[in-house]
């Protein structure tokens, strides 16, 4: 049974529909990137899922259809959300900002705190090293890894993540991105990746959707589409070609 | 010299008043991004209710705990009630409604205990210690001493227990906090609780020196709002900090300024504000908030 | 003036109108609703002038008067309200400063009362302007805050200076007499006083915000940085805006005093400035019908809470129904009783789902 089934989503803001009948499917352990163009309906997507935006349709989450459910419950689930523009609590500390991540987690998961802040300390070292800084004085791309800390230790059944590689250097997206592959890996947890930059991405992921005006136009396995020339040209094609 | 000395430490006396009622101004908007004008009634709801009790020969601290645990309740049912429908409005409109919960609680108050003035007995007795050659109250060391305790143990509360954690988050980026599972909603809630329990400490702790009426509260919250304004209002130890300064300031004022006396002595914390907020905007421990989207 | 009227709508509905004049729809009903008040204005006066004194008692010439200075202070706080977005908790007091200046120059100055009511809006415009300008520092809520210093300082300071302000018993002037060979009374001619003046000020008003200063308030309040981004000064906007709203409510004090001819330091507190407030947003906070509106709950609702509850608590129920009426007003009218008709409009439109469609479509 897929951990995640997305039927016939659509969503709007003010009035302006932005996803049109979205169907996506994510399997339990499985990393899925969505790709598309700025515009394309990734980050309403992922906020279709996470409660954050108003939805039509169906959103089945470990069984229950979520669609309408308020943010807090849907995480309570276990769903965690990288958001765009990273959602960090500026003015708390660091380590602050880690504690939060891990109180969301699972009654069950709770002894395991100190264990996995170790993991993600070794991942990311620099966020032992400034635990007592704010978090508004980190750089953009240690805010990143901070954000996708703070998300994997509230320990989801599905991680969702908005355009990691945002506003960051190709060198900083690949160690981030890696760093998410491994955990995703360990921890056992099933990851949809929004991303612009579809060549990293395919890097990465199992499987992609990709995305155009709100609607799914094609989908496969990350080999299948980074060989599939006619869908680059259509879709990827500058992103793909531009990179290369 | 020590007329000077007993002026400072009777100022800051009083400032635990102005303290008090700035920090849970500051927890409020913190939360609610609006100043709450209603604090101080809500305070003063407070120490009515411990009157009745001690009147009804409940003991003066059995009556405070009793009263603690119905302002929580009376905060947390403000926010649900009246603030939920207007959540995430402008602030021009939530301060709108909060200056009519202040207009109607005060009546309601006026109407249910009447206006006549009453008294609270001192639960510290009346005898007088003398601080370094300063004569002070037993009731001025006793409650400032209350107070101060309340004090720490919010500033605790909201630095090192995992629900001040979660409700700090909640107030500072209500959409992120959502993603990790925080109900902001009941964060608000609980705020509002805490904010009324802190004003409930200063309203029935200092009762016995202001006097029960009405509109006891009335000046203590503007200086209120004057301090958290002066300690910027992001900051709850700006707040805290920002009363006791008002409250020596406007006694010293009230006693070497001629002229500036009884209601008057409301001018000084605006002197205070305007000369500090045209140097630094943020107050005093504040920092810059950028334009939120 | 009715062909006026006529005129300029028609020019602007048959001519291929410019692009510009395209862009500003709403100048035609603009005109049209100066005749409409110019008009109403007129009938009134001359309904006024003829109705025997058992139709409209002087008592309730005097109620009216009340009605219709205390709309005018809050047409000028709507400035704020509705259209700079922000707060003024000190309006009360700026009206009670107006009632004081023409009080001081009539009576003690023995200066004739249309010039003492020009001193009070002097008066008005120079203290808002002197508050303005640490607003210009302080930025909005902050600007509620100075405001709100002035409500509760104003009183005591009244009480305090005896010599200039009679302390607590007041200033008294003696009645406004009508010019010699009007046949009205006191309370009547100040009728007409007042409601030309009412008429005057909000034509001067909805003109200032029909204009440049009115589309830049709109871009202020509804976002700074993005006002900002286009040149719009909003902080001396914000000065110029609160100083004219001031002087405004302190020429309604000014004339207020003369229908009132007593004024006291307790007629002003903090809680006539929360009234003020509550008219403007039960009327609507950008609507001058709404001012009109607003004033009448004002000064009607002690009147109809003073019959029905114990005459000692009186005072208080009459907090409690201005309290009461302003949150539901919040919650349930936000456009307020202005408003009232475009909200059932609206919501009897809802209905048919096409038209709803098109209102989404254009908003």
């Amino acid at each position: 049974m897929p951990v995640l089934e997305m039927t016939g989503v659509r969503a709007s803001y003010d009035g302006v529909q932005a996803l049109h009948g979205m169907d996506l499917e994510i399997a339990e352990g499985e990393m899925v990137a969505l790709l598309g163009a700025n515009g394309a309906g990734k980050t309403t997507s992922l906020r279709a899922i996470s409660g954050t935006v108003q939805v039509t349709g169906q959103v089945r989450f470990a069984g229950q259809d979520v669609a309408g459910w308020a943010p807090h419950r849907v995480a309570r689930l276990g769903v965690g959300h990288v958001p765009e523009g990273r959602g960090t609590f500026v003015d708390l500390t660091v380590a602050e900002n880690l504690t939060l991540g891990a109180l969301a987690r699972p009654k069950a998961l709770r002894d395991r705190v100190d264990a996995d802040l170790d993991v993600v300390h070794q991942l990311f070292p620099v966020l032992r090293e400034f635990a007592a800084r704010r978090a508004g004085a980190l750089s953009g791309g240690q805010q990143q890894m901070l954000a996708i800390a703070r998300a994997m230790l509230g320990r989801p059944r599905l991680l969702l993540v908005d355009e990691p590689s945002l506003g960051l250097a190709p060198m900083v997206t690949t160690e981030i991105l890696r760093a998410l592959r491994r955990l995703q890996g360990e921890w056992e947890l099933s990851v949809l990746l929004a991303e612009q930059n579809a060549r990293r991405a395919l890097k990465v992921v199992d499987r992609a959707y990709v995305l155009e005006s709100g609607r799914v136009v094609a989908s496969g396995s990350a080999a299948q589409l980074q060989q599939d020339s006619t869908i680059q040209d259509a879709y990827l094609g500058a992103e793909i070609g531009g990179a290369a | 010299m020590t007329e000077l000395w007993q002026q400072v430490l009777s100022g800051l006396g009083t400032g635990f008043i102005y303290a008090s009622l700035a920090l849970a101004i500051s927890v409020v908007y913190q939360g609610t991004g609006v100043f709450n004008f209603a604090q101080g009634v809500m305070a003063t709801i407070s120490a009515y209710l411990a009157w009745t009790l001690v009147t009804h020969g409940f003991p003066f601290w059995g009556a405070l705990a009793v009263v603690l645990v119905a302002s929580f309740v009376l905060g947390a049912a403000t926010e649900r009630v009246f603030i939920r429908p207007v959540e995430g409005a402008s602030p021009l409109v939530l301060i709108t409604v909060t200056a009519g919960l202040l207009v109607g609680f005060q009546a309601l108050v006026a109407i249910i205990w009447s206006e006549d003035p009453q008294r609270l007995e001192s639960p510290f007795g009346d005898g007088r210690v003398s601080v370094f050659g300063a004569v002070l109250t037993a009731q001025q060391l006793g409650s400032a001493a209350v107070v101060l305790v309340t004090l720490l143990i919010t500033g605790a509360f909201f630095r090192y227990t995992q629900l001040g954690l979660r409700m700090r988050a909640a107030a500072q980026n209500p959409a992120s906090a959502r993603l990790l599972a925080i109900d902001v909603g009941r964060m608000l809630a609980l705020g509002w609780g805490l904010a009324a329990t802190v004003g409930a400490v200063a309203g029935v702790v200092f009762a016995p020196t202001l006097g029960i009426s009405p509109g006891m509260m009335d000046s203590s919250l503007l200086l209120a709002l004057a301090a958290a304004t002066l300690g910027g209002f992001e900051s709850r130890a700006g707040a805290v900090l920002g009363g006791l300064l008002l409250g020596v300031a406007t006694n010293l004022a009230s006693r070497y300024a001629p002229g500036i006396r009884g209601d008057l002595q409301l001018v000084v914390p605006f002197a205070v504000i305007f000369v500090v907020l045209l140097v630094r905007p943020q107050g005093l421990f504040g920092r810059l908030s950028s334009v939120r989207a | 003036m009715s062909a006026a009227t006529g005129s300029v709508r028609s020019d602007a509905t048959s001519a291929p109108a410019t692009s510009t004049t395209a862009a500003l729809p709403p100048a035609p009903r603009v005109a049209t609703r100066t005749a409409a008040w110019a008009a109403v204005l007129a009938v009134v006066l001359l309904v006024a002038a003829t109705a025997p004194v058992s139709l409209i008692s002087d008592y309730q010439f005097f109620q009216l008067n009340r009605v219709l200075t205390i709309a005018i202070a809050i047409g000028g706080l709507n400035l704020l309200l509705g259209w700079a977005g922000s707060i003024s908790a000190g309006h009360g007091a700026l009206f009670g400063l107006g009632a004081y200046a023409t009080a001081i120059l009539v009576g003690d100055h023995g200066v004739p009362w249309p010039l003492a009511v020009l001193g009070s809006l002097a008066v008005g415009l120079a203290v808002g302007a002197v508050l303005g300008l640490p607003a210009l520092r302080l930025g909005g809520l902050n600007l509620g805050l100075v405001t709100l210093a002035i409500a509760l300082v104003l009183p005591p300071v009244l009480n305090r200076l005896v010599p200039l302000t009679g302390g607590a018993f007041g200033k008294t002037t003696p009645e406004v007499v009508p010019p010699a060979g009007l046949p009205f009374s006191s309370p009547q001619w100040l009728f007409l006083v007042d409601l030309t003046i009412l008429a005057l000020v909000f034509w001067l008003l909805s003109n200032m915000l029909r204009g440049r200063m009115g589309r830049a308030l709109d871009a202020a309040a509804s976002s700074r940085a993005m006002a900002a981004a286009h040149a719009v000064p909003t902080n001396r906007l914000t000065v110029a805006v609160f100083a004219v709203s001031a002087g405004v409510a302190a020429l309604a004090g000014g004339l207020a005093h003369l229908g009132a001819r007593t004024s006291t330091p307790d007629s002003y507190t903090f809680l006539f400035s929360i009234a003020l407030i509550t008219g403007a947003v039960v009327g609507g906070t950008r609507s001058f019908v709404g001012a009109l509106l607003g004033a009448a709950f004002v000064v009607l609702v002690p009147e109809l809470v003073a019959g029905r509850v114990d005459p000692a608590k009186a005072g208080q129920w009459q907090q409690v129904a201005y309290a009461a009426a302003l949150l539901l007003v919040i919650y349930f009218f936000p456009t307020g009783l202005a408003g009232l008709p475009r909200t059932i409009r609206r919501l009897l439109g809802r209905r048919r789902p096409g038209r709803s469609l098109a209102q989404e479509a254009q908003s």
